[in-house]
């Protein structure tokens, strides 16, 4: 089987500063991986690498077994979803155009299919239909993140990649999108790559995680084994004292 | 009362103040409606491709140039009249434009662009989708300073030659009439007001985050449905296609008159107006108030969009001949012969009178001294203090040096003073002698003696119309009517008719047709 996602041998730098070097990952499809790591390690590089919002100087990168070097920017963006952290709804955009935003980009105006499309994202992140027409200043911070979950799936992509989609929020509304995050992925079976800097939120949510210290991964592996044998002193510090158990109850 | 005045002006003339608001609006708004074109375009080009920045510093560059000089520029380019303002006031609206668009595009944060990128958009998707409606709250507020500016800017259009409001400021300034100015004045400001409030009430409507009510979103659909808008625009571009139609189709058969800014050529462009009018039955575009003079009128004379003009023979000689001996009328042939041999154009019909400097005393100075000409009055000369306007004191050829030199005269005193001063002056003796036009409305109501140039110091300056040979061509009948007014206008007639204007505030248009008819020429 073709993985997901396929980084080989990638090396990026910004002048003198070597972000990645030699970056090899392999992210199966159905996969939700979490990359854990110090601001600056190279995680939100990584994932920009997927979209091509960064080219690297040197390796390959591979989505469902293509080179993406070689593919279409356009369609190959349209196919993978992406959710950011902060407040990035477009701030004119009603909740419905900003859901609607991919699929108006190229699909011909279809009043039924985005009715459906609509209605059936907002029910996956819990959103009242009657929020449809406001703009996303009328939201709280934890709605903003919903519809901005909505947005990134209303294609159904592949492909979902989130850079600290839950950095700034408050620690109730954190736990109740990462159950909902976490049920989407049961149900659409789509393959996520997801940035957080906050051990918890790894361990409880991905069924992979990646430890990464200076542009290099220092453990790929399973919750309960990287907690059980952490790899490296870096990701004993991050674990610390914690068992699979208190992590979960967090 | 001054308001009464106002009030009673724009009421009793309220056609002529309509034709310049209208006249106002229609310059204004098509330069408006250009430079926002040209200014999106201009603002997104830079904002998208910064290399080409530079473009942004020239914007700004043109902006510092002073209105009257940028006017002056594009003389020689557009001639003078509506297209020259247009193109002008396009010029200066196009820099809060392309900076309004530049800024609004760039300040949008880029994380916004980035995810909206990341998303699968083109560059094109991202500037129709998001950086444009994101920039519009800045663009519209850039709009609206363009609005206002280039609606007061409108105003200083008159002076060379384009309809609007400004038409009646500058004649109110050049005629000496305060009401007439303000007027003027009052009517731009109160359309700038105007125009920026419907403009406020359209800004918070395309506000991006506008909520939408229900009822307001039908308003909206109703509104700004597209079809409604295209149809407006196509409907608006007909009716200005086919008006410029039967504006060309008029222009055929109109004579462009163009006359100075002051009180003695608004009063001939107007007896030759309603003279051609009223002989021929020709249309006549009568463009009054044109600063800048003989230089700004030459050339349109020579491009042809004006046909004929009232013109001094002592100007011809220094400004268009280039000459610089003090001319007599001597050697009018050769200043005929050289506008016919070099400008296809001609003196035709000269008016009668020579608005030539002039010295007067006060009657009772000239009664005094028995003073009847220059050389009198250089014999007494140490015993009288003397007035004129401060250009006269530094003007080589015929100004006061030379003057003196000619006469001997060697005055107690001189003074600088303005032109509407000199005769109060005079009047009230703290002056005993000054320096006058010979057509001066001043000179009907006040005392004073004017004296004889007995040695000929001052150039002549014999009115007459100039006229294009091809206009004569073309509509020979001319010829007879503009001959009309060969010799039938005296110093003192002409004198009368600015003091009407000047001191009464008299209409030009009224004081011209009041003298036609009393010389029986209509």
């Amino acid at each position: 089987m073709t993985a997901a996602i396929e980084f080989k041998n990638v090396t990026k730098s910004y002048g003198d500063d070597v972000v990645l070097e030699n970056f090899n990952l392999e992210i199966e499809k159905g996969d939700f991986v979490v990359i854990i790591g110090t601001s600056g390690c190279g995680k939100t590089t990584a994932l920009k690498l997927i979209n091509r919002l960064i080219t690297p100087e040197k390796g390959e990168i591979f989505v469902n077994g293509k080179n993406i070097a070689n593919e279409d920017i356009i369609t190959l963006r349209r196919h993978i979803g992406y959710s950011i952290q902060g407040n990035l709804l477009f701030p004119h955009m009603t909740v419905r155009d900003n859901i609607l935003y991919v699929p108006d980009l190229y699909k011909e105006k279809d009043e039924e299919y985005d009715r459906k499309a609509v209605q059936k994202w907002l029910k996956l992140v819990d959103l009242p239909e009657e929020y449809l027409e406001r703009y996303p200043k009328q939201l709280s911070g934890g709605q903003q993140q919903r519809v901005g979950i909505a947005r990134a799936m209303a294609n159904e992509p592949e492909i979902l990649l989130m850079d600290e989609p839950f950095g700034a929020i408050d620690a109730i509304t954190r736990t109740q999108l990462q159950k909902k995050i976490k049920a989407i992925h049961e149900q659409t079976g789509v393959t996520i790559v997801f940035i957080t800097h906050d051990i918890n939120e790894a361990i409880h949510l991905g069924n992979k995680v990646v430890i990464m210290e200076d542009g290099q991964i220092d453990q790929y592996d399973t919750p309960e084994n990287i907690i059980d044998h952490p790899a490296t002193e870096f990701a004993k510090t991050l674990i610390g004292d914690n068992t699979l158990e208190e992590i979960a109850k967090k | 009362m001054f308001l009464n005045d106002i009030f009673n002006l724009l009421y009793t003339q309220s056609d002529w103040f309509l034709t310049l608001t209208l006249q106002h609006l229609e310059i204004t708004l098509i330069a408006i409606v250009v430079a926002i074109v040209l200014g999106l375009i201009i603002g997104v080009i830079i904002a998208e491709y910064p290399k080409n920045k530079w473009i942004l510093a020239v914007v700004n560059f043109v902006y510092t140039i002073p209105s009257i000089a940028l006017f002056g520029f594009l003389i020689p380019i557009c001639g003078i009249g509506d297209v020259n303002a247009i193109v002008a006031l396009i010029i200066y609206a196009l820099l809060p434009m392309v900076r309004g668009t530049h800024t609004g595009i760039v300040n949008i944060d880029p994380n916004i662009i980035e995810a909206a990128e990341g998303m699968g958009s083109t560059k094109n998707q991202i500037l129709r989708k998001i950086k444009l409606p994101l920039a519009r709250p800045e663009i519209m507020s850039s709009i609206r300073t363009m609005v206002v500016m280039t609606i007061a800017l409108g105003g200083i259009a008159a002076f060379i030659g384009s309809g609007g409001l400004g038409v009646a400021i500058y004649q109110g300034i050049t005629t000496n009439n305060i009401t007439l100015t303000v007027a003027g004045s009052l009517l731009i400001a109160i359309l700038a007001l105007v125009v920026d409030y419907i403009l406020s009430l359209v800004e918070k409507f395309v506000q991006y985050d506008r909520p939408k009510s229900q009822r307001e979103m039908h308003f909206r659909g109703k509104i700004l449905n597209k079809k409604v808008i295209a149809t407006v625009i196509i409907i608006i571009i007909a009716i200005g296609g086919v008006s410029a139609v039967f504006y060309e189709q008029s222009q055929e058969n109109t004579i462009h008159i163009a006359s100075k800014s002051y009180t003695e050529e608004y009063v001939m462009g107007n007896i030759l107006k309603e003279l051609i009018e009223h002989d021929t039955g020709l249309n006549v575009d009568l463009q009054t108030g044109i600063s800048g003079g003989t230089s700004s009128i030459l050339p349109g004379m020579v491009k042809g969009d004006i046909d004929l003009y009232p013109e001094y023979t002592g100007v011809s000689w220094t400004q268009v001949l280039n000459r610089k001996s003090v001319y007599n009328e001597t050697e009018f042939p050769i200043l005929q012969n050289y506008y016919k041999t070099h400008y296809n154009q001609s003196y035709l019909g000269m008016y009668g009178f020579d608005d030539t400097y002039g010295i007067a005393v006060s009657n009772e100075v000239a009664q005094k001294y028995d003073l009847k000409t220059y050389s009198d009055l250089a014999k007494v000369s140490p015993e009288i203090t003397f007035a004129a306007e401060p250009g006269f004191y530094q003007r080589s050829g015929d100004g006061y040096k030379d003057l003196c030199a000619k006469y001997g005269f060697n005055f107690k005193s001189t003074t600088n003073l303005d032109v509407g001063l000199k005769y109060d002056a005079l009047q009230q003796g703290k002056v005993n002698c000054i320096l006058i036009y010979t057509t001066d409305g001043r000179l009907q109501d006040t005392n004073l003696t004017i004296l004889k140039d007995d040695k000929g110091f001052f150039p002549s300056y014999e009115a007459g119309t100039i006229v294009r040979d091809q206009t004569i061509q073309e509509h020979p009948e001319l010829n007879k009517t503009l001959m009309k007014l060969n010799g039938k206008i005296s110093a003192d007639d002409i004198s009368k008719m600015n003091y009407e204007v000047d001191v009464e505030n008299k209409d030009p248009s009224t004081v011209a047709h009041e003298f036609l008819v009393r010389k029986g020429l209509i």
